[in-house]
C-alpha cells in the first residue's frame, strides 16, 4: 500500500508540470494582460509598456515560466498583480470557506443521493424510480446560476427564510478574533455558542443547496445503478434464501458491494467541488476559492490563476489518491502493489 | 481608467489661484464651512457635516454595505479603485477636503488654514492640533512631513504600484513636482514646488494623499512592497485620523470598520458604531441581498433596475450627479476617418435621444453633446455639428472621400458594463441601422475589455471605437486634456519621433496649444475661458461622438440616513445614521 501511495504521489510530479505548462500557454494565449485591469481606460502606451514591464509580462514566455516555476521550487507561489497579496495567503484564508461549502453540499448529495438511488433501485420500474430519474436528470441539468437565483430569490426575497449571502449575520456575530476561518467548527467547537452555530448553518443552506443538486443527481443515479447491479447477483439471492432480513442483505451485501462506485464518485464530486465552486460562491457572495479565481480570470490575474489551479489540480489529485486508498478498506479483496 | 473609477478631485481650482495669487488663505474662497471655528480659519471643527434637517441623528448601530468587491489596497498612496476609495476616506482623512456632495467646495481638513507664496510655488499648512492617529500616535507636522516626503520619495518597492502619486507629482525623488518639504514648528509645515501647479490644493483632496500614521507604516513594513511576506499593513493595521478605524479585513467575505472613539473632531464623529463592507459582484445578487434585507445599502445599481427600485416603498434610490462621459470615438489617423466629413456624416447619423432613452432608462444618462459634463464650468453647447438629421447625414458622406457604401469597422468591448456603457454590444446593435442608412456598411468587431480591448484601444488600432471617461474631478485637464494629449511613445508598435496622440490620433498642433495654456493658467476665470477656447478648437475636429452624460446611483433601505451622494464619489460615512433598532 505504501508503494503505491508514493507511486501515486510521484506521479504527481509530471501531472504538475504539464499543467503548469497547459495553464501558462491558455492563460498567455488569451487576449490582453492583468495591466488593462490595473490601468483601465485611457491609460497611455508607455504606462502600460512601464506596467507589463514591473510585472515582468514584456519576457518571453518561456522567460516567464522559468521565473514563476523558480519561484515555486523556492516556496513562493507568486503575488497578487491586483491586490499584491501573496498567492498562498489568500488561499490559505479563503480554502476554509471552500470546504465548509463544498463539505455541506456532499452532506446535501450524499444524504439525500445515496438514500434516493438506493429506494429508487429497490423500487425498479415504479412510479417512485421514474420520478426519481426525472428529478436526478433535472438536478444534473439545471444551471447552478439559474437555481442559486432562484433559491436566493425565493427564500430570501420572498419569504425572508435564510440569508442570500456571507457566511454569517455580522450585524450581531463577530468572528475577528477567531483563529482559522473555519466558521462552523468556531461556533460550536471553540465559541460554544449554539445560536451563533445555528445561524452559520443558516447561511450554508442555501449555497449548499445550489451547489450540491448535480452532485446529489450524480450520486442518485450510480447509487441506483450500482444497487440494481448488485441486487442481481447471486450472493444476494443466495442471501435471501438464506432467510436473511432485508435489512441485514442490504446492509451486510447491498451496499458494502455497490460502494464501490459510490465512494468513486463521491471522491471525485469533492475534488471538483472544492475547486469548481466559482458560480455558486459568486451568486451567494462566499469569499472562497471559487469567487477568488473567478475575480482573478475577470482580472486577468495570470499569477492567481496559475498557482490557484496549480494548488487545486494538486488537492484533487491528492482527495482520488484517499478514495483510492479508502477502496481498501471497503472492499478487502482490492490489493494495491 | 481606474477600475471603479472614483473620482475626487474638483474644479475647485478656485483654491489653487487664490493659492496663487499669494494671498493668506485661512479657508477657501468658494468653501463654505460647516463650522463657524472653520471658516474663520482658526481650527476646530472641520470634518464634512451636513446642515440638520429632518428627524434627529440616532448614534450607534451597524451598517452593511454591499460593495462591488474588496478594496486592493489601503496604504493610501497606492489607492486607485472606488471600493479602496470608499474605505480609506472614512479612514483616513487629508489636509483639504470637499464639502459634502460637491465637486467644487473646499474644506479645511487636518490643514485649518494655508498660505501660499506670490510665485505659487510654496505653501504653508497650519495643522489642527490635538490630533491623534488611531494607533494614539500624534499627528503634527513631523507626521505630515513623513507623509510628503513618502510621497516625494516613494519607495522603490511601490513605485509603479501608485497610480495618483505619478500623475499629480509626475514622477519621483528629483522628477517629483515636489521639492522641498519642511517643518516649521509642531503644527506648521511648509511644501515647495518645481513649478506652480494650478490644480496642487483641489490634488490635497484626493484620498490617496491621506496622512497615515508613520509608526503603522513602519511598524507594518509598507515600505517593503508588497512582495514581502512582513508587509501586512494595509490588510492588518491601516491606521488614519478619520472618524472611523480598522477592524477586520477577511478577502472575499467582509471588510469591517468601527467608530473611532478618540475621534478629534468630536462635532463630526461617526453616528455609526459599525460599517461592514461586503462584496457582492453581481448587480442583481446587490439588488437582492439588499431586498432580502442582508445588506442595508449597495452601490452601481443596473439602470434597469431603477424603476423597480423607485416602485419599493422600504427602498431609496440615492442618485449621483453625472461625472461620466461615454463616447463613440474615431482614429484620425486611419481610413476613412482621417476625412472629417466622414466623421461628421457619422455624428449626425446617430439619433443620440434614442439610444439614452432605450439603454440608459429612467434618467440614468441624458443625451451629451461634449467631452465635458454639462455641470462645468468650461461646458459650452456644442455648435460644431449638428444634431441627428439622417438625410444630411447622407449628404455628408456623398460628399465625402468614402461616398456610400462607405466600409467601416465598428470595434465594441465585450464582458464589461461600465456606468457610461451599460450594453456595448446593444447600443452597437442600435447605432449600425443608424449608419447604415446614411451609406456606411457597417462590420463589426469586439473583445473582452480587459482581454485587449484597452490596450489596443489605447495604442490607436481601432479606426472606430465605444470608449468612455469617469472623471476624478470635475476639471477638464482631467477629461479633454488627457484624452487629447500627445507623447512619443510607440502607437501600436510603430515608434514615434513627434509627439502623436495614440488613441484617437488628434495631432492637431493648435488642439495642444490650447490644452498647455489652460492647463498652465492659475486663475480661474481665465483658465474657464482657456478651455472653452480649446474645446471650441477640438470639437472642430470632430474627434468622437459624445453620446451620453451618465451618474451612478446607489439604493438603500429607509432606514438609512445622512447620506450625500457625491459626482466624485467623495462620500463621507461619518454623516450616515441609521434608525434605532434597524
Amino acid at each position: 500500500m505504501l508503494k503505491y501511495i508514493v507511486r501515486r504521489l510521484i506521479l504527481l510530479i509530471p501531472i504538475l508540470f504539464g499543467l503548469s505548462i497547459f495553464i501558462i500557454v491558455l492563460v498567455h494565449a488569451l487576449p490582453g494582460d492583468p495591466c488593462s485591469s490595473i490601468l483601465g481606460e485611457h491609460t497611455s502606451p508607455d504606462r502600460l509598456a512601464a506596467c507589463r514591464h514591473g510585472l515582468g509580462l514584456d519576457k518571453p514566455l518561456y522567460q516567464q515560466y522559468f521565473d514563476y516555476m523558480a519561484g515555486v521550487f523556492r516556496g513562493d507561489l507568486g503575488t497578487s498583480a491586483t491586490n499584491r497579496v501573496s498567492v498562498v495567503t489568500s488561499f490559505l484564508t479563503r480554502f476554509p470557506a471552500t470546504i465548509e461549502l463544498s463539505l455541506a453540499a456532499m452532506v446535501v448529495a450524499i444524504g439525500v443521493g445515496v438514500p434516493l438511488g438506493i429506494a429508487a433501485a429497490k423500487r425498479q420500474g415504479s412510479v417512485f424510480d421514474n420520478f426519481a430519474t426525472v428529478a436526478s436528470l433535472i438536478g444534473i441539468s439545471i444551471p447552478i446560476f439559474f437555481l442559486g437565483l432562484l433559491l436566493a430569490y425565493v427564500f430570501g426575497v420572498w419569504l425572508h427564510w435564510l440569508p442570500t449571502l456571507g457566511r454569517v449575520n455580522l450585524r450581531i456575530y463577530d468572528f475577528s478574533h477567531a483563529g482559522t476561518n473555519f466558521l462552523l467548527w468556531e461556533s460550536l467547537v471553540i465559541n460554544h455558542n449554539i445560536p451563533e452555530f445555528i445561524d452559520v448553518v443558516s447561511h450554508l443552506i442555501l449555497p449548499a443547496i445550489a451547489l450540491g443538486t448535480i452532485p446529489l443527481a450524480v450520486v442518485a443515479r450510480i447509487t441506483r445503478s450500482a444497487v440494481l447491479e448488485v441486487l442481481n447477483e447471486d450472493y444476494v439471492r443466495t442471501a435471501r434464501a438464506k432467510g436473511l432480513t432485508s435489512g441485514r442483505i442490504d446492509r451486510r451485501h447491498v451496499l458494502r458491494n455497490a460502494m464501490l462506485p459510490i465512494a468513486t464518485v463521491i471522491g471525485l464530486q469533492t475534488g471538483l467541488l472544492l475547486g469548481g465552486a466559482v458560480l455558486t460562491e459568486t451568486i451567494f457572495s462566499w469569499g472562497g476559492v471559487g469567487s477568488w479565481l473567478f475575480q482573478a480570470a475577470v482580472d486577468k490575474d495570470f499569477v492567481v490563476i496559475q498557482s490557484g489551479t496549480l494548488i487545486l489540480a494538486t488537492i484533487f489529485v491528492l482527495v482520488n489518491l484517499t478514495v483510492d486508498i479508502s477502496y481498501a478498506y471497503l472492499n478487502p479483496r482490492i490489493r494495491y502493489s | 481608467m481606474l477600475r471603479l473609477r472614483i473620482g475626487a478631485l474638483i474644479a475647485a481650482g478656485a483654491i489653487a489661484f487664490a493659492a496663487c495669487s499669494g494671498a493668506t488663505t485661512a479657508a477657501p474662497s468658494v468653501a463654505q464651512p460647516s463650522t463657524p471655528a472653520a471658516s474663520s480659519g482658526t481650527g476646530g471643527s472641520t470634518a464634512p457635516s451636513t446642515a440638520p434637517s429632518g428627524p434627529t441623528p440616532v448614534n450607534g448601530g451597524t451598517w452593511i454595505f454591499g460593495s462591488a468587491s474588496d478594496p486592493t489596497t489601503l496604504d493610501a498612496i497606492l489607492i486607485q479603485d472606488g471600493e479602496s476609495f470608499r474605505i480609506a476616506q472614512q479612514i483616513y482623512e487629508t489636509l483639504i477636503k470637499l464639502k459634502p456632495g460637491s465637486a467644487s467646495d473646499l474644506l479645511p481638513g487636518l490643514a485649518k488654514s494655508w498660505d501660499t507664496s506670490s510665485d505659487g510655488l510654496t505653501y504653508t499648512f497650519h495643522l489642527q492640533t490635538g490630533v491623534n492617529f488611531s494607533d494614539g500616535t500624534p499627528f503634527n507636522a513631523d507626521a505630515a512631513v513623513y507623509n510628503v516626503n513618502r510621497w516625494k520619495n516613494l519607495p522603490a518597492a511601490l513605485q509603479g504600484d501608485d497610480y495618483y502619486d505619478v500623475t499629480v507629482f509626475g514622477g519621483y525623488g528629483d522628477n517629483s513636482l515636489i521639492k522641498t518639504v519642511t517643518k516649521v514648528d509642531d503644527s506648521t509645515f511648509s511644501l515647495t514646488l518645481t513649478k506652480p501647479k494650478a490644480d496642487f490644493l483641489t490634488a490635497m483632496t484626493l484620498i490617496p494623499f491621506a496622512m497615515q500614521s508613520p509608526t503603522a507604516l513602519q511598524a507594518h513594513h509598507a515600505d517593503l512592497g508588497s512582495k514581502d511576506p512582513t508587509n501586512d499593513y494595509w490588510q492588518k493595521a491601516p491606521t488614519g485620523t478619520g472618524p472611523f478605524m480598522f477592524s477586520e479585513f477577511v478577502p472575499g467575505d467582509h471588510y469591517t470598520i468601527v467608530k473611532n472613539p478618540n475621534y478629534w473632531d468630536t462635532a463630526n464623529a461617526a453616528h455609526l458604531d459599525k460599517i461592514i463592507f461586503q462584496p457582492i459582484a453581481d448587480s442583481a445578487n446587490r439588488l437582492t441581498a439588499l431586498q432580502s434585507g442582508t445588506v442595508d445599502t449597495i452601490d452601481f445599481v443596473d439602470a434597469t433596475q431603477l424603476k423597480q427600485i423607485s416602485a419599493d416603498t422600504s427602498l431609496q434610490l440615492i442618485t449621483r450627479p453625472p461625472l461620466d462621459i461615454g463616447k463613440l470615438a474615431f482614429n484620425q489617423t486611419q481610413k476613412p476617418w482621417n476625412d472629417i466629413k466622414v466623421r461628421e456624416a457619422a455624428a449626425l447619423a446617430i439619433d443620440k435621444s434614442a439610444l439614452v432613452n432605450a439603454f440608459f432608462p429612467n434618467g440614468a444618462g441624458s443625451v451629451a453633446d461634449s467631452d465635458l459634463i454639462n455641470n462645468m464650468p468650461a461646458y459650452e453647447p456644442n455648435t460644431g455639428v449638428g444634431t441627428f438629421d439622417a438625410a444630411a447625414a447622407k449628404t455628408m458622406l456623398a460628399s465625402s472621400t468614402c461616398p456610400p457604401p462607405c466600409a467601416i469597422t465598428f470595434w465594441y468591448p465585450d464582458s464589461v458594463s461600465r456606468p457610461y456603457m451599460l450594453d456595448p454590444k446593444g447600443e452597437y446593435e442600435a447605432i449600425k441601422p443608424m449608419l447604415e442608412a446614411a451609406g456606411f456598411v457597417v462590420t463589426p468587431n469586439h473583445k473582452p475589455w480587459h482581454g485587449g480591448y484597452l490596450t489596443d484601444e489605447a495604442n490607436g488600432v481601432y479606426p472606430l471605437f465605444f470608449i468612455g471617461w469617469i472623471y476624478d474631478y470635475a476639471d477638464p485637464a482631467d477629461g479633454p486634456g488627457i484624452f487629447y494629449a500627445t507623447s512619443t511613445a510607440d502607437c501600436n508598435g510603430v515608434k514615434e519621433t513627434t509627439p502623436h496622440n495614440c488613441e484617437f490620433g488628434e495631432d492637431n498642433p493648435a488642439v495642444a496649444t490650447a490644452m498647455a495654456k489652460a492647463i498652465a493658467e492659475p486663475d480661474l476665470a481665465t483658465r474657464t475661458q482657456d478651455w472653452k477656447d480649446a474645446m471650441k478648437i477640438i470639437n472642430a475636429d470632430v474627434p468622437d461622438i459624445p453620446l451620453v452624460w451618465a451618474g451612478s446611483s446607489l439604493a438603500a433601505t429607509t432606514k438609512i440616513h445622512g447620506y450625500i451622494p457625491s459626482p466624485t464619489q467623495t462620500e463621507y460615512f461619518n454623516l450616515v445614521w441609521k434608525d434605532a433598532g434597524s
